[in-house]
């Protein structure tokens, strides 16, 4: 990786042959580098499966964070409603 | 004053170099590697787990030198070369479990794995915020006052 201040990349993971299928992980880094510190967000988005002569893109969805996002976005719709309502 | 400038560099820069290495070994976590773990092989299953890694580190460190009026009272002004300097650090890393591929004989699946005790926690935290909320509003409505 080139060490640039900011990056938002879309990397390969090692691919995996199994049976006649090859799978390939993909990851999305977010990354920040500065002198005095740096931040780092690595999280699995799809899978490439190639076999058969055809390509597929199966979504890696992260649940638990769809649910959290959920409750938040709940939360804050709730306060400003009873805000606006008062 | 020389002597303690340089004594200032010398002892300040291992440590700033070990800092910088710290920092380096952060975006470790930026790898592929860090998310996928090997396929693991069972029967006719491969499985290969998927996770979220997210790091922070940060460093600071600073240093001076100066001269100063000393000498005792009395006699004529001595200049005294003084320094100091320090450094701190910190920082986290924290890995979940979001997913599991499987390659088996019916095909490729993702299953998710869901951490409910973070979506418990997410839950009864909104819940304490929109108490929370709703109390600072009726206070404010009441006496027209935010605390």
């Amino acid at each position: 990786m080139s060490k640039r201040v900011f990056q938002n990349q879309l990397l390969n993971g090692k691919s995996v042959s199994v049976g006649g299928l090859t799978v390939t992980p993909q990851s999305r880094v977010l990354s920040v580098r500065l002198p005095f510190g740096g931040f780092v967000w690595n999280r699995p988005v799809v899978a490439l499966v190639e076999g058969d002569g055809r390509s597929q893109r199966i979504p890696i969805v992260d649940k638990t964070s769809v649910f959290v996002l959920m409750m938040a976005g709940v939360a804050t719709a709730v306060t400003i409603l009873s805000w606006r309502r008062k | 004053m020389n002597d303690e400038l340089n004594k200032l560099i010398m002892e300040s820069t291992p440590t700033q170099k070990k800092a910088n290495e710290l920092l380096e070994k952060l975006f470790e976590a930026a790898k592929p590697t860090a998310v996928f773990s090997p396929p693991v092989t069972s029967g006719d299953y491969t499985l290969i787990t998927a996770s979220e890694v997210t790091a922070v580190f940060g460093a600071g460190y600073g240093g001076g030198v100066g001269i100063g009026p000393g000498g005792r009272e009395g006699e004529e002004p001595v200049s005294t070369p003084g320094g100091g300097g320090g450094g701190r650090g910190g920082g986290t890393a924290a890995a979940r479990p979001v997913a599991a591929i499987s390659i088996g004989p019916n095909g490729v699946h993702v299953e998710p794995i869901v951490d409910s005790t973070k979506i418990a926690m997410a839950f009864f935290t909104a819940l304490g915020a929109i108490f929370m909320a709703l109390g600072k509003m009726r206070h404010f409505r009441d006496t027209g006052q935010l605390s």
